[in-house]
């Protein structure tokens, strides 16, 4: 077995708040093999961003990592000093921001941008050289004329192409690690696709392994080898992509795929969660998702014990102590026609 | 481009008439200039001979269309009291005051950008709010006790500096001292809350993802961003300074600007008054077009048409 490219054990994250510390990522453990897509999934807040800005070590100042350790190629970045983490930064670990609006510096050229990201981990490279990397760069992310639109500005570009320019930034240096933060979300639903598989190329080319943050199930379906479903700060499932939608072993995992729009159901109201997710501030005892679940909701064990990620058999892992009796309803709680396409 | 610049010129010349005009007007409400040029023991008939040679006894509409002819051509009228062409007796002040306004105004600013850079390295909350402090303690302090704390402590006390008139640089540092803290406290809080809003933006957090230090974020990446809103302030900033800093050069007797124009209005010198605000107008709404034009070389977000 060779050594993850990253991996995460127990880690947790607090937010310092008015009432004392805020506990959003709490024993998040997962691994990422050479040259694999892990998808992770779950709704705004769950922690899956906070998660991955801990492996950046780029938390904001308001937040620290109190628990657990994050290890980079076997070697311990949590505990890395900044110099060290600069190096790694932009270099074998790179990250696609959400919003390629304002992600981007306004007032320096996308050129100058991505140069910079260049420069930054190979010193002796010479001016020209690295102007020639940058055109090789948005030319490779299908930026039409990458040589003109490298001399303008951000605001001269459109947000499909922003995201592109984000992405070439991110492969500049050919990370081992790429971490792609909801890269979609802010897009238009026609370039989403486009930009989607603009990432998945170059990944494919540079071999990276990737972290693919979304809340949407469809896209994680077609690019990752593995999902991990986040629920107010903790993994509710981890498993094998198509395990996931074909055997989903958590009820939250089960109300999810119920709630997506499936293509044989005409006219039906979608499914959807009863309640609110947990406020990060009130925890509820035991597992956070018993109130909102159609199988803990009356038992005493959900509330009162909190359930640890536990293996199922085949890779899959679920935190949930009815997790085989969330499986075998699983057929009966998720319309037919939604699953993996392709 | 150029044609934005030639319609901003042709408003800035309608700025400076209008303002020319209205102090032409304005001036005439503050009295009969011939009571303090004359002695009190003069008798009506000497004042209404000063009036005529002074061309004050025509009716005011004939008064202004003559000196707008004048004016076109650089001629305010002479001094009432110095016999000496006004706008001359401006321009000869104008080096005094450029040079106070400049010194207060780099170090100020200078000053003000080292210390926040220094912040946010050090990260220190000590001492950002220490500044802070001291920068509302500094603009709390009228400028004229200010000054006189300055005269008192280094002149007075110490011996160490001149406390009046111009010549040497040691005459211009008290003065530009006093000047510079107002300024330093202005844009001290001023980048505070400009680097306070820029560090949060998602563009930072790119920049360190790319691996860059925090110097390198600081200086490359907030700086000219935090600088935009600075820019606009220190313009019009630097525009009342050129304008004479009239408290100041009045305590320190700097011979600028805004002690003449003082003068001239006290005394009802109605020439030197109108060619004062014809150059600090002058001054101010050319500063205003060179700021904006500054801005579309600073932010390229901006474009004029």
């Amino acid at each position: 077995m060779s050594v993850p490219v990253l991996e995460t054990r127990d880690l947790a994250v607090e937010f310092a708040g008015p009432e004392g510390p805020v506990r959003v990522v709490d024993k998040v453990s997962f691994t990422l093999d050479p040259g694999e897509v892990l998808g992770l999934v779950g709704e705004s807040g769950s922690g899956k961003s906070v998660t991955l800005l801990a492996v950046m070590g780029l938390l904001p100042p308001t937040a620290r990592i109190v628990s657990g350790e994050v290890r980079f190629l076997g070697q311990r970045i949590d505990t890395a000093d900044e110099t060290a983490l600069q190096r790694l930064r932009g270099g074998d670990m790179a990250m696609i921001f959400q919003d390629p609006m304002t992600s981007l510096n306004p007032v320096l050229r996308i050129g100058t941008q991505i140069a910079e990201a260049i420069a930054l981990h190979r010193p002796g490279l010479g001016r020209r050289a690295i102007a020639a990397r940058v055109v090789e760069l948005l030319g490779m992310v299908g930026v039409p004329d990458p040589e003109a639109r490298s001399r303008q500005f951000p605001h001269e570009f459109s947000g499909g192409m922003r995201q592109r320019a984000m992405i070439a930034m991110a492969i500049a240096n050919e990370p081992k690690l790429l971490i792609a933060d909801e890269p979609t979300t802010a897009l238009d639903v026609t370039i989403q696709a486009q930009v989607m598989e603009v990432l998945e190329e170059v990944r494919a080319r540079t071999g990276s392994s990737m972290v693919l943050v979304t809340h949407d199930l469809g896209l994680v379906a077609e690019t990752a080898q593995r999902i991990a479903v986040m629920y107010a700060g903790r993994i509710a499932e981890l498993a094998p992509t198509e395990a996931i939608f074909e055997r989903p072993a958590h009820p939250y995992t089960i109300g999810l795929l119920a709630s997506l729009p499936s293509l044989d159901a005409t006219g039906e109201m979608l499914a959807s969660i009863p309640g609110q997710p947990p406020d990060m501030r009130q925890r509820p005892p035991g597992c956070a998702f018993h109130p909102r679940c159609h199988l803990g909701r009356d038992r005493t064990r959900c509330a009162g014990e909190r359930p640890v990620l536990a293996a199922l058999g085949d890779g899959r892992l679920a935190a949930c102590h009815y997790a085989r009796e969330a499986e075998a309803g699983a057929a009966t709680a998720i319309p037919s026609g939604v699953g993996v396409a392709g | 481009m150029l044609r934005y610049i030639l319609r901003r010129v042709v408003q800035a010349a309608l700025t400076v008439f209008g303002v020319v005009t209205a102090v032409f007007f304005l001036v005439q409400l503050s009295g009969d200039p011939s009571a303090l040029l004359l002695p009190p023991d003069a008798t009506p008939e000497d004042a209404d001979r000063l009036r005529t040679s002074l061309g004050l006894d025509r009716p005011l509409p004939v008064q202004y269309i003559q000196f707008l002819g004048n004016a076109l051509t650089g001629d305010f009228g002479n001094s009432f009291r110095q016999r000496t062409p006004a706008l001359k007796l401006v321009l000869e002040r104008l080096p005094a005051t450029l040079e106070l306004a400049f010194t207060a105004f780099a170090l100020g600013l200078v000053l003000a950008f080292l210390a926040s850079l220094v912040v946010r390295l050090t990260r220190s909350e000590r001492l950002r709010t220490g500044l802070l402090w001291m920068a509302f303690s500094l603009q709390a302090i009228p400028t004229f006790f200010f000054g006189l704390l300055l005269i008192l402590v280094f002149s007075v006390w110490l011996g160490w500096l001149p406390s009046l008139g111009r010549g040497t640089p040691q005459h211009l540092i008290l003065p530009a001292l006093t000047l510079a803290t107002f300024e330093l406290a202005l844009y001290l809080r001023l980048l505070n809350s400009a680097f306070l809003q820029e560090m949060g933006q998602d563009y930072v957090r790119t920049a360190k993802a790319k691996g860059g230090s925090r110097v390198r974020v600081l200086v490359r990446h907030v700086l000219p961003n935090a600088m935009l809103p600075i820019v606009t302030i220190a313009g019009i900033n630097l525009g009342v300074l050129l304008g004479g800093a009239i408290v100041t050069e009045t305590v320190f007797s700097w011979p600028g600007v805004g002690r003449l124009v003082v003068q001239a209005v006290s005394q009802r010198d109605y020439p030197v008054v109108i060619a004062c605000v014809f150059v600090i107008s002058l001054v101010f709404v050319l500063l205003n077009l060179i700021v904006d034009l500054l801005y579309a070389v600073l932010d390229p977000r901006v474009r004029y048409a």
